[in-house]
């Protein structure tokens, strides 16, 4: 009663101190109209006028203050910090980062963050780079991607500036536009776009633009978090990033590569806010190569919160997660119709897995942060058919709970994205999975896919930290062993006097490696894979003909996949003379991996991973054995491989296992790996060596 | 008795509520359900489960509207009313059960343009899909593209029958309307509308129905003209295409491949004309390597309103000469560009190395902005601009030079070949300057940073298209193919065989056309990732390999056609070990080698053949065998020629010097079914050289 009473009377109060409400109402024609809304007894009415409730697409409730008349034709410069002339001197500094053929060199790379007191923030970013040639001129294209029910975005300054100063060009008002980007088809979202391009922007010059974000209307008030990264493909002369805090807030942080003496802020009080200030000069390029971490984990980075620990910001995303764990008659019905038959619990949640991964069509719909963050209730996204990655792991959840298994939503960063920081908290995923509890034991499962089979999940999460809002914890995701990973080959060769070989061969996977290849089956029409194999036998030897080929339903996963296929190579072993020369079809090893003698960062992959393969030759009855490769072992932390060849009566057997145990080959081991590597890979060139027999 | 009616109202209210709308807090928790009120002070919803909620009005962000698309009194398949639609559904079983390997069927596909007396007109499109496969499920996605400038673009109907009979719409929650290019301020204006249907499961039929008007009436510029394909990837029951124009409006109407597949009917009223086209049972295609576009292969359809080319190029001409205009800023950009310039041919060259580098091209096609150029004063302060705009303000500049130069509109190969009955801009969207010089012509393309002067890439070899601005008697232009010099590979090698059995290369390659652009593209590698794209290269021929030496030659220079680099490395371990005297190895450059694209069975050959590009692949390759190895068995020479497609291996041994010398050419690009026996045999002997073994001995 007394909480109805201090509604009524704020809601009074509202009525009194807000002279109207200036609601932006939407129609579906995509006019805006400004005015009151009301709906009553099924009509509608702005400002006293009915409308058609068919013609409203959305109305918000969002003050607005109104924006002032800028003169379309009037240059966008409301500050410039520096002039022309100190710009140049900067550059002039900046000569020594120059090395030969990079894009530019960004001069300024500053950032400043500022939590109000009031809860509102501010986030500005001022930048100057030295284009250097032609890839470089992408800094003259601008843009931020923004929620305009909660923040407002304004350019301060943008500029090009010719290589001697003596032309200045401004980006004027009317050639900056803000529009609904349509993205890709998969994708929903409300987000718009502010983007503009800096006119005058030539192979040399130089760009400066200020931004600033200004968050009016923040969805928590006590919730903030900054993040900076420090580093570039290109050297950066200055980066700097200032977090403005209200003095008596207090602020936690966490900096990660920072280098010596640079990972604790400079601190400075200012009109009852501190600013805590960190700065790097002359940062050396970030030069790509093959399988290396992703940006974030190689680049300095600072990260700060309000919150020394997880209570708040789980409290805040558990609410919303579990009002959409909700079952419905039609998610029972579903599960009962899902497990009815499964003999186990095993079953039960597998069978929901596969419904999950292939009746649950990736389609992401992001309405506000809710949606984003948390999804959609479970019953909306059955009914729909469609969800996104925590769509589909909050209704398996729910469809768990049916079946009375513990299992929750939990957030991720990939690990092809990154690494999610759980000292600080923020949030920080990029993808949602499942975490399920059976018997005692924890184990994850990724309904956003169509071809895993259980207890299998997805490679890049493999390795990682997993964030559960709802119990308030972390976990780290184990790496499976390779075996979980793997591929296996069992092949017959017949090889006759002319050198033609008939092949037989079964393919069988786990894990990854079985999704990617239903995957691709999948995709393929019954009636083209015979083209399929036959573009990969006649690659193998030119004139091949396929005989034959089977497979399991690829999108059957209650059955592992495999398939099988008989092609006759004509030819193949080469007759060089009085030899014949030829080794096992599909047998190359090249590792893109290990392409660079050197390196600077370690290698990344996404799991481990095991290939095995096992091959009996017939040889053909006028030929002998000449020679055998001999038989080689490597074994080191990262990798184990075995390969040996044996001969017996007229058969030759083949065995070889591949395994890569760890997921990153840490950059100090690079070139062990590497010899490692090349010895496997020039094992798989090693050919078989036959002489003719000579006549009787 | 009162718990079935309790049940019954339960029903029917949740399917009221369906079309869900959202309340957005400002505390971002969100809110699906029906939105029945909205008071000064509160919002009221009711959510799926019945549930009342309120909300005071200043907590909510705002409120999302949700409407369904199409009749939704239709809620289960029993309900449709539409006679035609209930009898499709029943009926096509037979016909499905001929394609058990598609995706999807399309039952029917049914569009109907109307034009109208003020040349305005407007297109319904309908189609009724069945899905069948897991990979047929992505028809369910679905855009339509329009130009808010002109037209206007609206979901009509779209709902999914689900394999239980009921019926789901789809509401404005997964609608989204948004610009193409909202990235690029300077051309953002091409629209789409996409959705995601409800219920898209294998066996659920979706029906769609979208509608495009133009509320601009078409001209020259922006004409009336619309393309149909009478077969696809997979099978359709049914297609029709008509349009109805007033009586005495003519149209050009262009069949191909129509036989007696398509049925063309011709209805006359009092008012209008109505031209009809359908086909029935349209199969499925498979798809199959060096594939003609489907417009040739397939019955095709293009149909405009009547028009003259002589008018399409008079009225352009006049555009571009309206547009050229505004250009002081230009004229004065150009005289600091040229300055040092004292040729008009080294003028031609400085001004085109600074349009294709300086002005960025930004891929958006005439047809999604406009045809109209900016003023090259606008392209010049953008730094960007797309093909017309590019190509406009190199045709400024070239005319200040006093160059004969023309602005030509070209068909890219990729769209098929100029239909001339059928006159209308959208056919030749792809513009090029034509320059005479000298008693000699030349064709410029000055899109890209990586082509050279006078350098013609192969979508537009053997194009055709319109060349403005002077007599019409030569409108008509056709772009020529190639030779294969123009479009060739050449490399020398000269490898030694070391005593340890690694190989020592020192290569040179030298290209022309395509070959070189891929080149230039590596120009924006800094030196540190251009020395690890060579390291690659060579890790890619050998993974035991170690990069010397590398140079890139002409990478940076317009002015020439072939480019190319340099480039040494040693293979170790290369040679494989066949006992203790034996080794043998395989010529690098040829590692490449496949006949993948050709693995199908020539009697399995279904269309004709389309290569695309004419082309030179030539090695010279010199080995040097170490005197402590003789040579044992040499890979034997092969030929091969036929109609245009060449190929010739050449192993000579001289002492311890092995000479070999392979040539690919392909000199035409298409040829009849008939000739895939002889392509299959071209790029398998090609191929086979690749797995052929040199063999050495150690003496």
């Amino acid at each position: 009663m007394k909480v109805k009473n201090l509604v009524l009377v704020i809601a009074f109060c509202l009525f009194i101190f807000v002279p109207g409400f200036g609601e932006k109402i939407k129609m579906n024609d995509d006019s805006y109209r400004q005015g009151k809304l009301i709906i009553k007894d099924g009509k509608c009415f702005i400002d006293s006028k009915m409308v058609d409730r068919k013609k409203l697409s959305e109305v918000s409730f969002v003050k607005r203050v109104a924006e002032k008349n800028i003169d379309k034709d009037k240059k966008v410069k409301s500050e410039e910090p520096f002039s022309v002339k100190e710009i140049l001197g900067m550059v002039k500094q900046s000569e020594k980062l120059k090395t030969s053929g990079i894009k530019g060199i960004v001069i300024l790379d500053e950032g400043k963050f500022v939590w109000k007191r009031n809860g509102t923030r501010t986030y500005r970013y001022h930048f100057i780079g030295r284009i250097l040639k032609e890839a470089g001129r992408s800094w003259g294209k601008i843009g931020w991607g923004f929620d305009e029910d909660r923040k407002k975005i304004k350019i301060i300054l943008a500029r090009s500036i010719s290589s001697n100063g003596k032309i200045v060009k401004y980006l004027v008002h009317k050639d900056i536009k803000i529009s609904d980007p349509a993205g890709a088809s998969q994708f929903f979202s409300k987000y718009k776009t502010m983007s503009a391009i800096i006119p005058g922007v030539g192979n040399d010059s130089i760009v400066e633009y200020i931004m600033e974000s200004n968050t009016f209307n923040p969805m928590d008030k006590n919730i903030f978090s900054a993040s900076y990264y420090f580093r570039d493909f290109v050297p950066v002369k200055k980066s700097k990033i200032t977090v403005s805090f209200p003095a008596d807030k207090e602020m936690y942080y966490i900096s990660r590569r920072m280098g010596k003496g640079k990972e604790k802020p400079l601190i400075r009080e200012k009109k009852g806010y501190k600013e805590y200030i960190w700065e790097l000069k002359d940062v050396p390029m970030i030069v790509s190569e093959p399988f290396m971490p992703p940006y974030n984990q190689i680049a300095p980075v600072i990260k700060c919160s309000p919150f020394k620990n997880w209570d708040y910001l789980n409290k805040f995303s558990r609410k919303m997660l579990k009002k959409n764990i909700k079952i419905v008659p039609e998610i029972r019905k579903k599960v009962k119709e899902l497990t009815e038959k499964a003999k186990s619990v095993e079953e039960k949640i597998a069978n929901i897995y596969y419904f999950c991964q292939q009746e649950i069509r990736y389609i992401s719909i992001k309405s506000s942060f809710s949606s984003g963050w948390a999804g959609h209730p479970a019953g909306h996204t059955l009914k729909n058919r469609y969800g996104d990655c925590i769509d589909k792991s909050i209704l398996f959840a729910t469809m768990m709970k049916v079946i009375g298994v513990e299992a929750y939503p939990v957030g991720v960063v990939t690990n092809s994205s990154g690494n999610m920081d759980i000292e600080i908290p923020i949030f920080d995923a990029n993808h949602a999975i499942s975490e399920v509890y059976l018997d005692g034991k924890r184990f994850y499962l990724d309904c956003t896919a169509t071809t895993y089979r259980y207890p299998y999940f997805r490679p890049d999460d493999h390795g990682i930290w997993a964030s559960n809002e709802i119990m308030g914890k972390f976990e780290k995701i184990d790496i499976p062993p390779p075996v979980d990973n793997m591929y296996t080959q069992v092949k017959r060769m017949q090889v006759d006097n002319s050198g033609n070989t008939v092949v037989t061969y079964q393919n069988e996977f786990t894990g990854p490696q079985e999704a990617y290849s239903r995957s691709f089956w999948q995709s393929v029409k019954e009636s083209e894979r015979k083209r399929v194999f036959q573009r990969s036998v006649n690659s193998i030897n030119p004139g091949a003909e396929v005989l034959d080929f089977k497979f399991t339903k690829p999108l059957d996963l209650s059955v592992p996949f495999s398939y099988s296929a008989k092609y006759k190579l004509n030819g193949y072993g080469k007759i060089a003379g009085n030899l014949m020369i030829f080794k096992i079809p599909g047998f190359s090893r090249s590792f893109s991996s290990v392409s660079l003698p050197e390196r600077k960062y370690d290698l990344h992959f996404d799991s481990s991973d095991c290939q095995r393969r096992r091959t009996i030759i017939d040889l053909p009855p006028g030929f002998k054995i000449k020679y055998l490769p001999r038989k080689i072992e490597i074994k080191n932390k990262y990798i184990s491989y075995y390969a040996s060849y044996i001969s017996f009566e007229n058969q030759i057997y083949f065995e070889d296992e591949l395994k890569f145990i760890k997921r990153i080959i840490a950059v100090k081991d690079y070139k062990k790996f590497r010899k490692a590597l090349q010895a496997v890979s020039r094992y798989s060139d090693e050919q078989i060596f036959l002489e003719k027999k000579e006549a009787k | 008795m009162k718990k079935y009616s309790i049940l019954l109202l339960t029903l029917i209210f949740l399917s009221c509520i369906l079309n869900a709308d959202m309340v957005i807090l400002k505390n971002a928790s969100e809110h699906i359900g029906q939105v029945n009120q909205i008071s000064d002070s509160k919002v009221f919803l009711k959510d799926e489960s019945g549930k009342s909620h309120e909300f005071l009005r200043n907590a909510v962000l705002k409120v999302i509207f949700h409407h369904k698309k199409g009749d939704t009194s239709q809620k289960t398949i029993d309900s449709i009313k539409d006679e035609f639609i209930k009898k499709l559904y029943k009926d096509s079983d037979d016909f499905i059960k001929k394609y058990p390997n598609s995706g999807y069927i399309t039952l029917l596909s049914d569009t109907k343009y109307v034009v109208n007396p003020d040349l305005t007109w407007s297109a319904e499109y309908h189609s009724i899909i069945k899905i069948l496969k897991e990979r047929g499920k992505s028809v369910s996605n679905r855009s339509i593209y329009y130009n808010p400038d002109r037209e206007t673009a609206e979901i009509v109907t779209a709902r999914s029958i689900a394999v239980d009979g009921k019926v789901y719409y789809l509401d404005d929650s997964s609608v989204k309307k948004g610009s193409v290019y909202s990235s690029i301020p300077q051309y953002d204006k091409y629209m789409k509308i996409k959705f995601a249907m409800k219920k898209a499961e294998i066996g659920s039929i979706l029906e769609i129905k979208t509608r495009m008007k133009s509320y601009m009436p078409q001209d020259i510029l922006n004409p009336f003209e619309f393309e149909a394909l009478f077969r696809f990837r997979e099978p359709v029951l049914e297609k029709r295409v008509s349009v109805k124009v007033p009586k005495g409006m003519r149209l050009s109407i262009f069949k191909r491949n129509f036989e007696d597949k398509v049925k063309c009917i011709k209805t006359e009223t009092d008012e209008d004309v109505i031209y009809s086209f359908s086909r029935k049972n349209l199969p499925e295609t498979e798809s199959e390597s060096y594939m003609p576009l489907r417009n040739k292969m397939f019955p095709y359809l293009m149909v405009s309103i009547s028009e003259k080319w002589d008018t399409i190029h008079n009225e352009f001409a006049r555009l571009l000469g309206r547009k050229n205009t505004k250009r002081t800023e230009l004229q004065k950009k150009m005289k600091e560009v040229l300055k040092n310039c004292k040729t008009i041919k080294e003028k031609i060259y400085k001004a085109y190395e600074f349009v294709v580098k300086e002005i960025r091209y930004v891929g958006v096609s005439p047809l999604m902005y406009k045809f109209e150029p900016k003023f090259p004063d606008e392209i010049l302060k953008n730094g960007l601009a797309n093909s017309i705009d590019k190509t406009f303000l190199f045709y400024s500049i070239l005319k200040d030079l006093g160059v004969n130069v023309r602005f030509c509109l070209m068909k890219s190969k990729f769209k098929g070949d100029l239909v001339k009955e059928v006159p209308n801009i959208n056919q030749i969207g792809r513009p090029v300057l034509l320059i005479r010089l000298n008693g000699q012509k030349l064709f410029v393309d000055c899109l890209y940073d990586t082509v050279a002067l006078g350098e013609i890439i192969p979508s537009l070899q053997w194009t055709e298209g319109i060349a403005l601005d002077q007599s019409l008697k030569d409108k008509f232009v056709k772009i020529p193919l190639n030779s294969v010099n123009r479009d060739s590979w050449k490399t020398k090698l000269k490898i030694n065989v070391l005593p340890d059995g690694a190989l020592h290369i020192i290569e040179s390659n030298m290209t022309t056309g395509m070959y070189a652009d891929y080149i230039r593209g590596w120009k924006d590698y800094n030196e540190e990732e251009l020395k690890k794209k060579f390291e690659k290269i060579v890790s890619g021929i050998h993974q035991k390999s170690e990069l010397i030496k590398y140079k890139l030659i002409n990478y940076d220079k317009l002015d020439r056609l072939n480019t190319g680099y340099d480039i040494e490395y040693k293979l170790n371990d290369y040679c494989i070990k066949g006992g203790k005297k034996i080794l043998v190895f395989r010529i690098p450059s040829f590692s490449g080698y496949s006949a993948s694209s050709v693995g199908k069975s020539v009697k399995e050959r279904h269309f004709d053949i389309r290569l695309n590009n004419v082309s030179l692949e030539h090695n010279d390759i010199e080995i040097n065998i170490d005197k402590a190895f003789k040579v044992n068995y040499l890979p034997k020479s092969s030929e091969f020629s036929k109609s245009g497609l060449k190929y010739s291996v050449k192993f000579v041994q001289k002492g311890q010097k092995i000479m070999v010398t392979d040539n690919y050419e392909q000199n035409k690009l298409n040829y009849p079914k008939q000739f895939y026996g002889y392509l299959k045999k071209c790029l398998e002997q090609k191929a086979e050289v690749g797995k052929m073994w040199v063999v050495i001995e150690r003496r």
